[in-house]
């Protein structure tokens, strides 16, 4: 199917998963995640790669609720922007995240996938949205919508492959159930 | 489908981290009883913001020793079925992220939800409080919340999901599908 889209309103991102956050506010209590002296930057500053935070969205813009953000390193093997999806580059050791489909280790299902949340610079350090609602009150330019294969319906989603040389978003197969526990007998 | 059937407390867990992490590992306002808080079921978010996390220990005096985890959401309970403990709840399909209801009918999507959550108790429409979303059931802190759970029958020992019941108008717990394993990693090469 032809690639499509979806509106940031309607993505909630698991999380978690690349940790317990550290921190449940602002690095240097800037307002705009994407404009801080943390993102974007030629070496790390003031964050390690895997660092986690998590930070509440009052629901002024966009929806209300916590967003988690991972600092990782950027490969922009295609031209990067706000809203893409990344995974993990092939040649790049984990928290290195690349926008190009041809560029990483697995485009469809990776569990680890996150979104830029501003151009970034090849090789540089920042931010990128991981889990919860989309962070729309703290990052600018994160409202609107984001790629998907055009097969997306409500349930769970996965990192895909596109058409052309990005990465978004789309349903998991077709046998795959999330599920939220574990029984320990029959019932 | 086998006829819908129940399955005991203490043998579910659910899995923990599924909204975030913990903000806090204390009972608000030090409350032993965590449904009758002043934080809990109440017209607005009280002490607590939708989507805060907490965690506390089940002692084990009364049903499994270790961690539970509690998310605070607004609760949508407008029509069938009555609110009651032990009832598995979804995203309202009206609702925004943290809006949650009993009602399958009204359910964004029910069957295989993964941020299904339980009741801890009888809830009002459009108020706020705490259910259960991770870990062992909280029987020490939570009253009622031992005994039996809805399931559609299927549940054998593994993963569970979120499922739709067949003979009444609720949502209970069901087997993952055939072909679904629980994943625990991810490989970064193809084996040697």
């Amino acid at each position: 199917m032809a690639d499509s889209t979806i509106d940031s309103e309607r993505l909630w991102l698991i999380p978690g998963r690349f940790g317990s956050a550290r921190t449940m506010s602002l690095p240097e209590d800037h307002n705009t995640l994407a404009s801080s002296p943390t993102h974007n930057v030629v070496a790390p500053v003031e964050a390690r790669i895997g660092d986690v935070i998590g930070v509440y969205n009052t629901g002024a813009t966009g929806i209300k609720g916590y967003s988690e953000f991972v600092y990782g390193r950027m490969s922009a093997d295609i031209t990067a922007a706000a809203k893409q999806v990344c995974c993990q580059e092939a040649v790049g050791v984990p928290f290195t995240f690349s926008n190009a489909k041809a560029s990483v280790l697995d485009s469809s299902g990776d569990p680890r996938a996150v979104i830029t949340i501003s151009a970034m610079t090849d090789d540089y350090y920042g931010w990128f949205w991981c889990g919860g609602v989309c962070p729309e009150f703290m990052v600018s330019g994160m409202g609107g919508t984001y790629a998907t294969d055009g097969n997306v319906e409500i349930g769970p989603i996965a990192s895909v492959g596109l058409s052309g040389t990005g990465i978004g978003l789309g349903p998991v197969s077709g046998d795959t159930v999330a599920f939220c526990g574990f029984a320990e007998a029959a019932d | 489908m086998s006829a819908d059937a129940a399955i005991d407390s203490e043998r579910i867990q659910l899995l923990s981290g599924r909204f975030g992490p913990a903000k806090t590992s204390s009972f608000p306002q030090d409350y032993h009883d965590l449904a009758n808080a002043p934080s809990h079921n109440v017209a607005t978010e009280t002490g607590a913001r939708v989507g805060d996390v907490i965690a506390i220990y089940n002692s084990g005096t009364t049903g499994i020793v270790g961690w539970s985890e509690f998310v605070y959401l607004k609760f949508e309970g407008t029509g069938a079925p009555t609110c009651a403990a032990k009832q598995v709840c979804v995203q309202d399909a009206a609702g925004a992220p943290y809006t949650y209801t009993n009602d399958p009918d009204s359910a964004l999507y029910k069957t295989g939800d993964p941020r299904a959550v339980v009741a801890i108790s009888a809830m009002t429409d459009a108020y706020y409080g705490w259910f259960w979303s991770g870990g062992v059931c909280p029987e020490w802190l939570v009253s009622g919340l031992g005994g039996t759970y809805v399931t559609n029958g299927d549940v054998i020992a593994g993963p569970i999901i979120a499922a739709d019941p067949t003979t009444a108008d609720q949502i209970g717990f069901g087997p993952v599908a055939g072909d679904t394993q629980a994943f625990i990693g991810f490989a970064e090469a193809t084996d040697a």
